[in-house]
């Protein structure tokens, strides 16, 4: 077998993917997605209660891609550096080829006069396959403790 | 000599018709205090819940009346209560939880039980331990009930008044926005799911932003490239009797492919009309209508703090929480139809991207409201300036490129307040 280990592959998902976005390459934000893939964005006050919208929902590859368009192409939003981190990341059984994995998140958004303040924390519940070298996100599911979004969630978390 | 500077009620509105709005309005704590008085705790009917949220006996929901936190229940008989959530003794908030079912509430700090309707039912020791302490002879518990809120609910929404004396909810409504109401009720509700935005900002910028139908195309690119709303098409806006509520309608029309040419050249100063963007997935646009009709926007704005709209085929309750002068919260209440097929059930949960906090749309609004308040937030005697759609006297509008309809909620404002000018005493 070549490549690197299952769980490496899967550490190293959330290390690049954390990357990505900190570093604003957003257009290829997409790319840590299955072709078949769903990424959602949930409140913990609606996860708990049991209700099923998310504040972002994409239960399809092009609408990964349009939520990085339109974020790139269209949106009106505050300028804010971000910084991703990850972490407790535990892979659990895996079922069907994908691995099921939890991990916590913690973002931090600075502004370009550099105040930093917590804006967002939760978890990560994914199913993640392994695409020969690389492991990606088949499901991807955000529970935001932060249910309260400080103005706006442009960028994905 | 040093002057003075202007707070509270004594700022100057330098014209008659709000067609300019002094900066201070959004900032000034003076003013913050009466309006928490004057606005929310007065004679206005404010959205607390929906009906079908708390369904049995027992259920409860929080919410907020201006700063004051309310809580509002059903009862064993089925009736709608609402309370102020501060225990009668202390002060202590007597619920601490958001949501959940009750038989009767205890105040957590020294357990005085109220009933639903809030009346207080028992105090602990009331008459002492072993013939000592305790309360005096002439204590009453009746002289000790919670604070109650009137309620009326209309089309299975909840209202709620600390006001003694207030006209019926209908009237207060108007007939314009009762016909929209009608209209989105029509089918019965299902909750999807509840958004949090919070926004630093006066929550006047955000009355402001849902009662102006200029910004909608020209801040919201995604709204005017996928033909959501934009200048050319047909819309207008309608209020009450007093100014206070205004609904801003847009229609789909025939014409409205032809009118690309006409966007062309109103957009050519800027980069926000966009014919290439393309969705890869664009099942979110053009969706089965939930009502089929030419409707494809609404959005209601009740004074002084709620929003019912519906964009393009998403629909929403905003309400608008107030969290001092410079921040404010947005509650959105998402719902579809309970007797939605799958296809409609599914097409719910994509366009959610539309609406909320990560909406396409509404994020912006938040944005723009943050950065008012940062600009505005130190300046006095300077003011804004509201003159789309001409001066003078606010009468319903039939076009989207017009203010007035702000005009009409700084109209009631300022009689609401006493501050001198249009419609208040001079």
């Amino acid at each position: 077998m070549s490549g690197p280990e299952p769980v490496q592959a899967i550490l190293n998902l959330y290390a690049d993917y954390a990357l990505c976005l900190d570093e604003r390459n957003f257009s290829a934000w997409p790319d840590f997605f299955a072709k078949e893939c769903r990424y959602e964005v949930h409140t913990r006050e609606n996860w708990d209660l049991g209700m099923p919208s998310a504040m972002i929902y994409c239960d399809s590859h092009g609408m990964v891609e349009d939520r990085v368009s339109v974020l790139e192409n269209t949106l009106t939003y505050r300028f804010l550096h971000i910084r991703h981190m990850i972490s407790n990341i535990r892979v659990h059984d895996s079922d069907g080829g994908a691995h099921t994995v939890t991990a916590n998140y913690l973002v931090l958004h600075s502004t370009e006069e550099g105040e930093t303040r917590i804006f967002s924390t939760g978890k990560y519940d994914a199913e993640i396959v392994i695409d020969g070298n690389a492991a990606k996100f088949r499901k991807l599911i955000v529970i935001a403790d932060t249910s309260a979004i400080d103005n706006l969630l442009a960028v994905p978390l | 000599m040093s002057t003075v500077r202007p707070t509270g009620l004594d700022i100057q509105w330098p014209t008659d018709d709000s067609t300019r709005v002094p900066y201070e309005v959004f900032s000034d704590a003076d003013i913050y205090e009466v309006e928490l008085t004057k606005i929310f705790s007065g004679a206005h009917w404010t959205y607390l819940a929906l009906s079908q949220e708390i369904p049995e006996p027992g259920d409860f929901t929080t919410t907020y009346v201006g700063e004051r936190c309310v809580v509002v229940n059903r009862g064993e008989g089925g009736e709608v209560n609402a309370f102020e959530n501060r225990c009668a003794h202390r002060g202590a908030r007597v619920v601490p939880r958001l949501r959940g079912n009750a038989k009767q509430f205890n105040c957590p700090y020294h357990m005085w039980c109220y009933d639903h309707g809030g009346k207080l039912k028992a105090v602990p020791q009331q008459t002492g331990v072993k013939g000592k302490g305790g309360m005096p002879a002439d204590f009453e518990l009746s002289n000790h009930n919670l604070t109650s809120l009137k309620t009326e609910t209309y089309k299975g929404m909840i209202f709620g008044t600390f006001a003694d004396e207030i006209m019926p909810l209908t009237e207060y409504l108007g007939p314009a926005l009762v016909t929209q109401i009608d209209r989105i009720f029509a089918r019965p509700l299902r909750v999807l799911g509840y958004f949090r935005q919070s926004v630093e900002a006066n929550w006047k910028l955000y009355a402001e932003n849902t009662r102006d139908p200029y910004h909608a195309p020209l801040l919201h690119l995604f709204h005017v490239s996928f033909g959501i709303q934009t200048p050319a098409m047909e819309g207008g806006s309608y209020m009450d009797p007093e100014g206070k509520n205004n609904c801003i309608l847009v229609k789909t029309n025939p014409d409205d492919a032809k009118d690309h040419d006409l966007l062309l050249e109103q957009y050519k100063s800027n980069d926000k009309y966009r014919p290439d963007i393309a969705l890869k997935d664009p099942r979110i646009i053009g969706t089965r209508r939930s009502y089929d009709d030419a409707t494809n926007l609404v959005i209601m704005s009740i004074f002084p703090s709620l929003v019912i709209a519906q964009v393009e085929n998403a629909f929403q309750i905003r309400h608008v929480r107030p969290k001092g002068p410079d921040k404010f919260e947005i509650f959105w209440t998402y719902f579809g139809f309970d007797d939605a097929d799958k296809e409609e059930a599914d097409d719910k949960l994509r366009l959610a991207n539309m609406i909320g906090p990560a909406g396409f749309i509404s994020m912006e609004d938040g944005e723009a409201a943050r950065l008012v308040q940062e600009a505005v937030r130190t300046q006095r005697g300077a003011s804004s300036v509201i003159e789309m759609g001409g001066r003078g006297a606010v009468e319903d509008q039939d076009t989207l490129a017009q203010e007035v309809s702000l005009r009409g909620f700084w109209q009631y404002y300022r009689k609401t307040m006493g501050f001198p000018g249009n419609g208040g005493p001079s």
